[in-house]
């Protein structure tokens, strides 16, 4: 009787064990353990853009107006007559100011208006005024028409040329906007 | 068991050889190029239709298609002078040979001595011979009589002669003569020389001749007064569609000048050709000078105001490309026998003149106003006589004649912006058959070839930049010749530059020569 007594409580002894093994566990497991680093970014400066954009030829043609800094330009006077190709040959120019090479790529980003009366608008990078051609030529109005990663090297500066066609019937009141971005790798 | 713990191994190697690899990150910087906006604008520069050819114009006047159909289209002209010698009353001057029915002879005398000669001495007509023989005569055969010849010769269609020889009888002051139908009157002109049996100068005004169409198969030959014999050598010359003819009779009498009002005309294509009957008797009485005044009007002017003069006229409007050259010419030295008047360079073997001059004095010393006239070369027109005493005024006209499609487009600059253009060749089919083909653009004061292929290969495939400045007008013409038949098609582009920059406008013009 008193063997019987004594094994009861060793089965609840041992219940209770477990019990609180789980519970370790339990609690372990459910436990976070935090360590925090610290990431110092300073000074994060304002450098002079190591490729800019830059003023050319027929950038007073076309209406280019470069940005602060040289990294956004605008073309406000472009234009062309109907059925006759207009040519800008260097309608702004992009210079690589560092003393390395550096790896860019010009492409097609959005265009915008009466588009269904365009022939087509290409633009092509060239190491020169009427120089040889970079890259590919870019279909304005074609996703991802771009062309391709090109290397500048360092002091050169290649223009952009625009070759805008309209069609036979466009009128004086049509018009288009067209974006491009020019992606200049690298720091 | 021992697979299981290689597989082990081998995921954890694996695991530390990627942690090996490294991540390439891209540190990338967007800009922005934006154009807005690209506009659609109205042409500044177009292309409008020519008069020679069949040119098409697109929508907006920014490319064209200009059609030729080859043909030989070019001039020959042959010149001299010559004398008909004491003792002989004509002369034979050797030509290269001609085709008789595209050919004509402009004829001018001088007399021969510094003394009156009577109208059978100095009056001498002009007459082929032959294909390759001129024969130049007077009635007289007393002292020697200069004179001078053009002969000139369309080695295509663009004319047709009939040519012949009437004879007034003593009697007679018109005479109609039968020739083969013309078709259409407004295409002819009729030239004229003479000669007369007079013998005292008392009657040069009888020997003075006009010629018309009356009909499409009648000559009307008239002078004014009786009692000499006047044989008359005559030209039908009918031009073909090229060519404005406007014709008239005007009286000059007491009007000086006398104005007679015409269509408009291109000066620069346009030449004055006349022949006139006199009244009366006389050095100013029968001498009128004619010229054209401006595009609508056109002026004789005489010395006198004594009898009449009834002056045939013809204003011959040339196809585009032929050059006049005009003038005014004072001659206030009674001594003088030779002018020489500078011209701007002409090519002698498709160039004649015509001129015409008035003269003081009312007496019979002739034949003081009669003068010669020849190219001497290819800027000095010359003319002269041999018997001086009386002053002459001169309005001369230099012809310039072409062989090439002038005019087939031209451009226009709609506004006063300054540009340079020129063409570039970029695409061609059969261009193997073209023998000689020159592109080339002109206007009143210049000449820019743009194009040029010799025996089917291009020796000039991109023009010289040529001005069209403020609201210009430059003229595109065509010269082709071919070794077969066929079609041959030149692609170009009309390349429209703004000067300073190197901005332009590409405009398409084809040219097919067939």
């Amino acid at each position: 009787m008193m063997e019987n007594g004594q094994r009861k409580t060793g089965k609840r002894l041992l219940r209770i064990f477990l019990l609180l093994v789980s519970s370790v566990l339990v609690v372990a497991a459910s436990a976070s353990v935090l360590n925090y680093l610290y990431m110092q970014a300073s000074p994060i400066t304002a450098e002079p853009a190591k490729v800019q954009f830059v003023l050319t030829e027929d950038s007073e043609a076309a209406g280019a107006s470069i940005g602060t800094n040289g990294t956004y330009v605008s073309l406000n006077s472009m234009a062309g007559w109907p059925n006759a190709t207009r040519v800008y040959q260097a309608a702004v120019g992009i210079r690589n100011f560092d003393s390395a090479s550096r790896n860019i790529t010009l492409a097609f980003a959005s265009w915008s208006g009466d588009t269904d009366q365009i022939e087509f608008i290409t633009v092509i990078v060239r190491d020169a005024v009427g120089g040889t051609q970079q890259g590919s030529p870019i279909n304005i109005g074609t996703s991802g028409s771009s062309t391709g990663e090109l290397i500048i090297p360092a002091g050169a500066t290649w223009v952009v040329e625009w070759n805008i066609k309209w069609k036979a019937g466009a009128l004086s009141t049509n018009s288009v906007s067209v974006t491009l971005q020019l992606l200049v790798k690298g720091e | 068991m021992r697979k299981k713990s290689f597989a082990t191994l081998l995921s954890f190697v694996l695991l530390l050889v990627s942690l090996f690899i490294p991540v390439h990150g891209y540190v990338n910087n967007a800009y922005y190029c934006q154009a807005n906006p690209v506009s659609a604008e109205p042409p500044k520069v177009i292309l409008k239709e020519g008069i020679v050819g069949i040119s098409t114009i697109y929508t907006n006047n920014t490319s064209a298609k200009v059609e030729i159909k080859v043909v030989e289209r070019g001039w020959k002209v042959q010149s001299g002078t010559g004398i008909i010698n004491s003792g002989s009353s004509f002369a034979l001057i050797d030509i290269e040979p001609v085709n008789l029915s595209k050919a004509f002879l402009l004829v001018s005398f001088g007399g021969g001595v510094a003394a009156t000669q009577p109208e059978e001495q100095a009056l001498v007509s002009g007459r082929f011979e032959s294909s390759s023989q001129l024969r130049f005569e007077r009635v007289g055969t007393t002292n020697p009589a200069n004179f001078a010849w053009y002969v000139i010769e369309a080695l295509g269609e663009q004319i047709n002669v009939q040519s012949g020889t009437t004879q007034f009888a003593d009697t007679e002051t018109q005479k109609d003569v039968p020739i083969n139908d013309v078709g259409n009157i407004s295409k002819c002109v009729v030239f004229l020389s003479r000669r007369s049996t007079g013998t005292d100068a008392r009657q040069y005004n009888k020997a003075f001749v006009t010629g018309e169409l009356t009909s499409t198969t009648n000559l009307r030959l008239r002078r004014e007064g009786t009692g000499t014999t006047v044989t008359v050598e005559w030209f039908i010359v009918k031009f073909n569609e090229e060519t404005v003819i406007q014709t008239g009779e005007t009286v000059v009498s007491t009007s000086n000048p006398t104005i007679q009002s015409i269509a408009p005309v291109d000066l620069a294509r346009t030449w004055l050709y006349m022949t006139w009957r006199a009244t009366t008797n006389g050095l100013a009485q029968v001498s009128v000078r004619g010229w054209i005044e401006n595009p609508t009007e056109i002026r004789f002017f005489r010395r006198t105001t004594t009898g009449i003069c009834y002056v045939r006229w013809f204003v011959i409007q040339m196809p585009a490309g032929v050059k006049v050259q005009r003038g005014f010419h004072d001659s206030t030295v009674t001594t003088e026998y030779v002018k020489d008047i500078p011209i701007s360079p002409v090519n002698t073997s498709r160039t004649f003149s015509f001129t015409t001059c008035d003269s003081t004095g009312t007496g019979r010393a002739f034949p003081r106003p009669f003068w010669i006239e020849t190219l001497t070369n290819s800027t000095n027109l010359h003319l002269q006589r041999w018997y001086a005493g009386q002053e002459s005024d001169h309005n001369w006209q230099v012809i310039e004649l072409s062989d090439a499609y002038e005019y087939v487009l031209k451009i226009v600059n709609k506004s006063q912006d300054p540009w340079k253009i020129r063409l570039e060749a970029y695409n061609q089919t059969n261009i193997e058959r073209l023998h000689n083909c020159t592109i080339y653009f002109y206007n009143e004061t210049w000449v820019c070839r743009q194009i040029y292929i010799l025996n089917g290969e291009y020796n000039q495939q991109t023009g010289e930049w040529c001005n069209l400045i403020g609201t210009n007008t430059i003229y595109v013409a065509v010269k082709v010749s071919t070794n077969d038949q066929g079609k041959s098609t030149i692609q170009t582009y009309l390349k429209v530059l703004r000067p300073n920059t190197s901005t332009y406008n590409l405009m398409i013009i084809t040219f097919e020569m067939n």
